[in-house]
């Protein structure tokens, strides 16, 4: 049976993953962590990032390492899939991938969070993210004069 | 440690459900991203609308301009600005109609668009009635019109932020360019206006928007026999430089020191290649030509006959010679390859490099004729020719302009600042 070394990993609720180490190497945060400590068989505390979060980044993390074979096609597919998730995942996913340190998963949930901003007004946007406006009357005033154009 | 499995969540569907409605019911601070991050999305959004919507959202998301500034330009073409103001019998009000329209770049995408500054009736604005545009520049449109006779009115607009800077009245009877250099709002800007020659004296006027002295400077100065009138005028480097119509005959002013230089032309340009100008006279005193500054260079751009025109006589600016000032020699010097930049012809022209997305315009001089665009390559020979069949090439060398509205007048202007 072919060796394999494993990591485990410790999400913020306590919920342990055991995953290949080849997988937990994508995330840069984990692999300093590997590199400064080695740790045999330890329990690397990951506690930025909640059981669900972590389970799907490590979804995501697999598929990429696994899948480094598969076309173009069906990669892109997968990740779009992927992202198609509820804006409050998106919110937990990005800041998961930005604690752990995975550049293309940032990529990727940057480019999702981008599209749904397109053509959109700010009202709009602040309804679809759950944002108050905390601008002043004068503020928006302001901007209305300075670049009305853009907001019609 | 050993351990033996890969705990997940065991639990019933209805569970499942419950846990993430918890999960999503708790609020998510998206106004609190970090910087880097919505640095990282900012960058993605690739519509200028949507830059300044953005920011717009809350406080969070205000970037300060230093993290963006820079960083991922998008295409610097020029816009256009249709435009017309009309009396109307309502004295108090003006018809006004005013639009703008970015280049589209990706041939009839919704990523095109045109927005309407104003459409319909205006109180206050009775100085706009029948005012022409004459110069634009960093987002800028000066406008002129007669009030009256022996008197000028100037005023600034700007179809972004739809300021109105007015000018103090210009007490002359007439103009022949006018142009200024740069935003009215910047403390060096210059207005600079030149009046009809009278026996081979010439004066000009020039006003400073932010300075103290707000009133214009009337100057006149000597210009030698056939310095008849200015056809063109361009900036560049603290100068204003005005072509009179011919070859020849160029003079500069210095905004600094208030210095008028002539400049003295030496040869005429060659024609060594295959074309042949037969009425050069002609050709030299009523052709539209138009000065430009382009990468520090002086350039002038003449429209020429077709001479397979059907309507003889006429100049349809079917052809553009293009020529480069050559300073040393004062000589004006064939300009037959743009390498990659791209001129737009017009009151003001613009001289832009392209690259990357906005390569499509590459290589191209590009004007506006009787409302419709025309583009013009430089091919196999020289001039650069009128590109005819619109249709063919419109695929291949991707025409990023739409004709313009019928009944408005359309002028080149600088993109929108980006924040």
């Amino acid at each position: 049976m072919a060796f394999t070394k494993k990591v485990t990993l410790k999400s913020s609720d306590g919920e342990l993953f055991i995953i290949d180490r080849a997988v937990a190497l994508q995330s840069r945060t984990i692999q300093y962590v590997l590199e400064d400590t080695n740790p045999v068989d330890a329990i690397i505390p990951v506690p930025a990032v909640d059981a669900r979060t972590l389970s799907k980044v490590l979804e995501y993390c697999k598929k990429h390492l696994i899948d480094l074979n598969t076309d173009f096609e069906d990669y892109s597919k997968w990740d779009k899939d992927f992202v198609d998730a509820e804006v409050w995942m998106l919110y937990d996913l990005i800041m998961a991938a930005d604690y752990l340190h995975i550049p293309p998963l940032i990529d990727l949930i940057c480019d999702k969070i981008a599209s749904m901003f397109k053509g959109q007004t700010p009202d709009k946007i602040r309804e679809i993210f759950n944002i108050d406006n905390d601008f002043s009357k004068e503020e928006e005033e302001d901007f209305k004069k300075k670049s009305g154009w853009a907001f019609k | 440690m050993v351990l033996e499995t890969i705990p997940c969540p065991h639990t019933s569907a209805e569970e499942e459900t419950l846990s993430i409605a918890l999960m999503a019911s708790v609020v998510r601070p998206w106004s609190n991203l970090p910087n880097d991050i919505l640095v990282m999305v900012f960058k993605r959004l690739l519509h200028i609308c949507d830059r300044i919507r953005f920011r717009a959202v809350c406080k969070g998301w205000r970037l300060p301009v230093r993290l963006i500034q820079g960083l991922f330009p998008i295409p610097k073409l020029p816009w256009t600005m249709e435009y017309m103001w009309k009396k109307t019998t309502d004295s108090n009000r003006t018809l006004s109609i005013c639009k703008l329209r970015e280049p589209d770049l990706h041939q009839g995408s919704s990523a095109s668009r045109s927005f309407i500054i104003e459409n319909g009736m205006m109180e206050g604005r009775s100085n706009f009635v029948d005012a022409e545009a004459c110069a634009s520049r960093d987002g800028w449109v000066l406008f002129s019109k007669e009030e009256g006779k022996g008197s000028l009115i100037f005023f600034f607009f700007s179809p972004f932020s739809k300021e109105v800077i007015s000018l103090p009245h210009l007490e002359s009877p007439g103009f022949e360019v006018a142009t200024f250099s740069s935003a009215p709002t910047s403390p060096d800007c210059v207005v600079f206006v030149t009046h009809p020659p009278e026996s081979r004296k010439i004066s000009i006027s020039i006003c400073r928007p932010c300075g103290d002295d707000r009133t214009w400077n009337s100057s006149t100065f000597r210009v030698p026999r056939f310095f008849d009138s200015v056809e063109s005028v361009a900036y560049m480097g603290g100068s204003f430089y005005c072509h009179f119509g011919c070859f020849f005959r160029m003079t500069s002013f210095n905004t600094a020191n208030q210095k008028w230089r002539i400049i003295r032309i030496r040869s005429h340009p060659s024609y060594d290649n295959d074309i042949v100008i037969d009425d050069f006279d002609v050709f030299c005193f009523s052709n539209p030509n138009y000065l430009l500054e382009g990468e520090g260079e002086l350039l002038l751009a003449y429209a020429a006959k077709d001479p397979y025109s059907p309507y003889p006589g006429q100049y349809d600016e079917e052809q553009f010679f293009l020529y480069k000032l050559d300073w040393k020699r004062k000589a004006w010097r064939n300009k037959r390859r743009l390498r990659g930049g791209a001129i737009f012809l017009g009151k003001t022209s613009f001289w832009i490099s392209s690259e990357g997305e906005t390569e499509t315009v590459a290589n191209r001089v590009h004007h506006y004729s009787r409302g419709t665009p025309k583009f013009y390559l430089s091919r196999w020979d020289y001039p650069f020719g009128h590109v005819e069949e619109y249709r063919e090439y419109r695929e291949k060398c991707k025409i990023c302009y739409h004709p313009c509205t019928e009944g408005l007048k359309t002028i080149w202007i600088a993109p929108p600042p980006e924040f």
